[in-house]
């Protein structure tokens, strides 16, 4: 839409009326009879009360193995070199990698697994400390999707559409509920890769796309300046700054009366929102007074800035502070060749500060309250991608079924969910769709996920889609 | 009808008029005879108008009757008392040759009546209550199980037999009995069966009222009979009504545990009664008694959502927007826990310069509070005094706040507190002895704090099914030989 029919649009008969008497009629009514008073923002959220009031989302990109980390099949052990039988296999189309692959010899994998913890979770044993945390743990073995390469399969997981040009789940989050703190983003993330990093990730996947500006995911980069131009030039003091903006402000309220541009809205709540991280934000980011022992629970690595595991520990003085979301991506996960050493390099990267981050917030009294997520895009698939010999095979990608866990506020603890067959090929019980996974971490923090929508170019969207249903039983 | 159940309800008012007047016309006379002073018109109005009186009390009386929720028998003396003393009362004003004898008859018949009427309301024992008997010494050998180990026949355990020791205690009998009889029967037992629900034998409470049963056995939250009690005072269904004595908590939480485990009108087997927090000295009795007693450590989460989830589930009017400009302009943020609910949490994470007089603000709210989080603030312990006001917090956060010790006394006053956060603070083994005093917490972190593991066990002692976090952990070295040997 260009500028005049957007224009147009705004200051149609329709809109004018409904506007302005609404608008006044709202307030009128508001003042009269106190009800469905909302404070945060006009979308009447949260709809219920919620469980969980953060989230952090540790997404692994790249697609870990489940294989060789969560789901334990011994068939696959004893099959060892022989052929996918097709009827397990099906129409399931396969990347263009191994499309030209003589044979699909399945390959179990080679490292031990055993059950952990009260609620009997499996896990592998290059995941020693998440074997620690396994009675938090609430493991999803049926995850699905359509999409088969990265790109789409990460922005699926993220926007709730493989096309993309859609709001992420963090900007979602960030519109529906806003962030209790007012001088920190609600939407955070922090990118951390293994030295082998591979699948790169595209800024659109914290993107707002078509939602209010303000709710794009905020990048903390690693090194000395976390957000670029956030500090003053040299020169200018806070004061002048302050000034600087107040004169800004009243421009663009000039402009708004006259062009009613949403836009300018957004710029304005970014710059006041910039100028409050100047000080919150190396506050809250200064790790130079985290005690040794805080380095001892998360691994030696949260002493490097950039590490999957200093961002565990930037997450959780996020959290402290009342940060929304925070989502953290660890590239390097895509294992077609080379799988075994590859993934205990990942493995390593990730298993200690992800367990420390588990235990780090349940000391501090936040997991009753914060939501943790952890998985990928896809799975990985049975049989053995390239030359498959006793200790080293690779595996290609598997949308049909994969492994991710969750932990903190209302969700079970100690509990699995969910059953793939012998092969870890397909779902025999509860499959988890993407659209479900989306749904039920929604309903976790208090948003009916077919309610929360948001209406552009005519059609209401909303995270889920068309689709998506609450997965009760893994609530507590 | 509305307007006659109304009437109805203005009969205990309306019977102070005949009460005072007829006695006041009966003070006259005797006024008249030993003075001799001449208020014999006097005498005539005051009989007339009580008389009068009497009749619409009488109206009145009829009406409220009609609800049924007073013992028919004892409605059925009162009703004809009363009748009678408004005819003796008209007799006294006509029949003037014997009026003053008429008079005597008049205010004896009154005040039979009256008794009558308060035994109605307030039951038989009001005026002269009767002592309790005794507490019974269960030491009845009939009463033993058939299992040939059971070598005490009492119900306190104090030998240190190695042998197996069952006891039986009366759970409904003896401690739960008791509660409904002090604060439940004076209007739902044999006289009185306000909500047509009457409480005073097994068979009555099965059989619930007029709004239905009033508990499913092993589910307190859809149990009337316990939720009711946790309603905030203002709400109608709130028992026992505004204005009664109330239950402390650990009666409240007495009922709880007595529906959760089957509300059985029976003798349990236990190894000891909810209220009384006696330590077994024998090692080997918990070892092989049933599970319900002892703490549970298992997989299921502490369900928190209980207390917040009846919270929620009753009504409040909402806090005024005039209020929560207010809290915009100081930086505490309200959240409201759904579109329909006008209940709130209270975060202070956004406050710059912390003042007590805040505090004074947040009282404003009064019960909407249900969570309230003020983290890393200097919260004193007069503040949390003040908060104790606020009845309906189940979760408190005062991470690393200035309190003391001393803070933690004022918590008893908070009936539905069910998550503590005090890590990070200063509270030493004093203060978990105070909260001792507090049977409906769930869980309390305890991390960085200046307790020692003495005070800690004696608070696991006291509240056994207390989640208690104390942090610090510390992983074990994974064996990472193995995992070498891959790369």
């Amino acid at each position: 839409m260009n500028i005049f029919e957007e224009y147009n649009h705004k200051m149609n008969r329709r809109n004018f009326l409904s506007g302005s008497v609404l608008g006044l009629g709202a307030t009128a009514l508001g003042s009269l009879l106190n009800d469905n008073m909302t404070f945060n923002n006009d979308l009447q959220l949260p709809h219920f009360a919620p469980k969980a009031k953060r989230i952090i989302y540790l997404f692994q990109s790249g697609a870990p193995s489940q294989l060789d980390l969560f789901d334990y099949k011994p068939k696959l052990k004893e099959m060892f070199g022989q052929e996918l039988p097709s009827s397990i296999r099906g129409e399931q189309r396969v990347t263009g990698m191994t499309a030209h692959q003589k044979s699909f010899p399945l390959a179990g994998s080679k490292f031990n697994f055993a059950q952990y913890g009260k609620g009997r979770i499996w896990l592998s044993e290059i995941l020693p400390y998440h074997q620690q945390i396994a009675d938090e743990m609430c493991v999803i073995k049926t995850m699905h999707t359509e999409a088969i390469n990265h790109d789409p399969a990460v922005t699926f997981l993220q926007t709730g559409s493989q096309q993309g040009a859609r709001p992420s789940f963090g900007s979602w989050i960030s519109y529906g509920l806003g962030s209790e703190n007012k001088n920190l983003p609600a939407f955070c993330v922090l990118l951390s890769r293994s030295n082998n990093g591979d699948q790169p990730l595209y800024a659109k996947l914290w993107n707002n796309a078509f939602l209010p500006s303000e709710h794009q995911g905020v990048l903390f980069r690693s090194g000395d300046d976390p957000i670029l131009y956030l500090k003053d030039p040299k020169g200018i003091d806070k004061f002048s700054r302050r000034d600087m903006l107040d004169a800004l402000a009243k421009l663009h309220k000039l402009e708004i009366e006259q062009t009613l541009d949403d836009d300018l809205n957004g710029k304005i709540a970014q710059y006041e929102m910039a100028f409050r991280m100047q000080t919150s934000v190396p506050e809250t980011l200064d790790v130079s007074k985290e005690p040794d022992w805080v380095f001892d629970l998360y691994g030696k690595d949260a002493r490097k800035p950039g590490s999957y595991a200093a961002n565990c520990l930037l997450a959780r003085k996020l959290i402290e502070n009342d940060v929304r979301f925070v989502q953290l991506y660890h590239q390097g996960w895509d294992q077609h060749g080379n799988l075994p050493s590859e993934i205990s390099k990942l493995a390593k990267d990730v298993d200690q500060p992800s367990a420390a981050l588990i235990l780090d917030l349940k000391q501090r009294g936040l997991l009753e309250d914060t939501l943790v997520v952890w998985g990928g895009e896809f799975g990985r698939g049975c049989y053995s991608q390239g030359k498959l010999t006793v200790n080293n095979y690779g595996r290609d990608h598997h949308p049909r079924c994969y492994s991710i866990w969750m932990a903190g506020a209302g969700v079970k603890k100690g509990f699995t969910y969910g059953e793939t067959d012998d092969f870890g090929y397909n779902i025999i019980q509860n499959p988890v769709h993407i659209h479900d996974y989306q749904a039920t971490v929604m309903h976790l923090m208090g948003i009916d996920h077919e309610r929360f929508t948001f209406k552009m170019q005519g059609r209401r969207y909303r995270l889920t889609d068309v689709a998506g249903k609450v997965v009760k039983s893994v609530l507590a | 009808m509305f307007l006659t159940e109304f009437f109805g309800r203005l009969h205990p008012l309306l019977v102070h008029l005949p009460i005072g007047i007829l006695l006041f016309a009966f003070a006259m006379i005797l006024w008249q005879r030993f003075q001799k002073v001449e208020i014999e018109q006097a005498i005539s109005f005051a009989l007339l108008l009580g008389s009068l009186s009497a009749v619409f009390a009488c109206v009145a009386g009829w009406f409220l009757a009609q609800t049924g929720e007073y013992d028919a028998d004892l409605v059925f003396q009162h009703q004809w008392m009363g009748i009678l003393t408004a005819v003796s009362g008209f007799a006294s004003y006509f029949i003037k040759r014997i009026r003053d004898i008429l008079t005597t008859v008049t205010i004896c018949v009154l005040m039979i009546t009256g008794h009558w009427g308060g035994n109605l309301t307030h039951g038989e024992n009001f005026l002269f209550p009767k002592k309790k008997d005794p507490i019974k010494v269960i030491a009845t050998s009939d009463n033993i199980s058939k299992e040939a180990d059971i070598a005490s026949n009492t119900t306190v355990s104090t030998s240190k037999k190695p042998k197996e020791i069952l006891k039986k205690s009366f759970l409904f009998r003896d401690e739960v009995l008791p509660v409904l009889e002090k604060k439940c029967f004076s209007c739902h037992s044999e006289t009185k069966k306000k909500g047509g629900l009457r409480l005073d034998t097994e068979e009555f409470i099965r059989l619930g009222g007029k709004n239905g049963p009033v508990f499913i056995a092993g589910n307190p939250e859809n149990s009337p009979l316990y939720f009711y009690l946790l309603l905030p005072e203002e709400d109608d269904n709130h028992m026992p009504p505004k204005g009664k004595p109330q239950l402390t908590s650990q009666e409240i939480n007495l009922l709880h545990e007595w529906i959760k485990q089957g509300a059985s009108f029976q003798e349990l087997l236990e190894s000891e009664t909810f209220l009384s927090a006696k330590i077994i000295e024998d090692p080997l009795a918990e070892n092989k008694l049933p599970l319900a007693a002892k703490p549970d450590i298992s997989v299921e989460p502490v369900t928190l959502q209980d207390m917040e989830a009846l919270i929620l589930k009753s009504k409040i009017e909402p806090v005024s927007p005039f209020l929560v400009e207010q809290f915009k302009q100081q930086n505490i943020i309200l959240s409201h826990f759904g579109t329909n609910s006008n209940f709130l949490m209270v975060n202070f994470v956004n406050v710059r310069e912390y003042h007590s007089s805040m505090i004074d603000d947040l009282l404003k709210l009064g019960n909407q509070v249900v969570r309230l989080r003020m983290s890393q603030q200097p919260v004193n312990d007069t503040d949390i005094k003040k908060l104790s006001a606020l009845k309906n917090i189940t979760r408190l956060n005062l991470e690393k706040t200035a309190i003391t010790d001393g803070a933690l006394k004022y918590l008893k006053d908070l009936p539905k507190l069910e998550q503590l956060n005090l890590y990070g603070t200063n509270i030493t083994d004093n203060g978990l002895l105070e909260l001792t005093k507090c049977p409906q917490l769930k869980i309390v972190f305890l991390w960085q704090t200046k307790t020692t593991d003495r005070g800690i066990e004696e608070l696991k002692r006291a509240l056994p099914h207390l989640q208690i976090e104390l942090g610090g952990f510390q992983f074990a070295k994974p064996d990472t030989v193995k995992t070498k040997n891959i790369d």
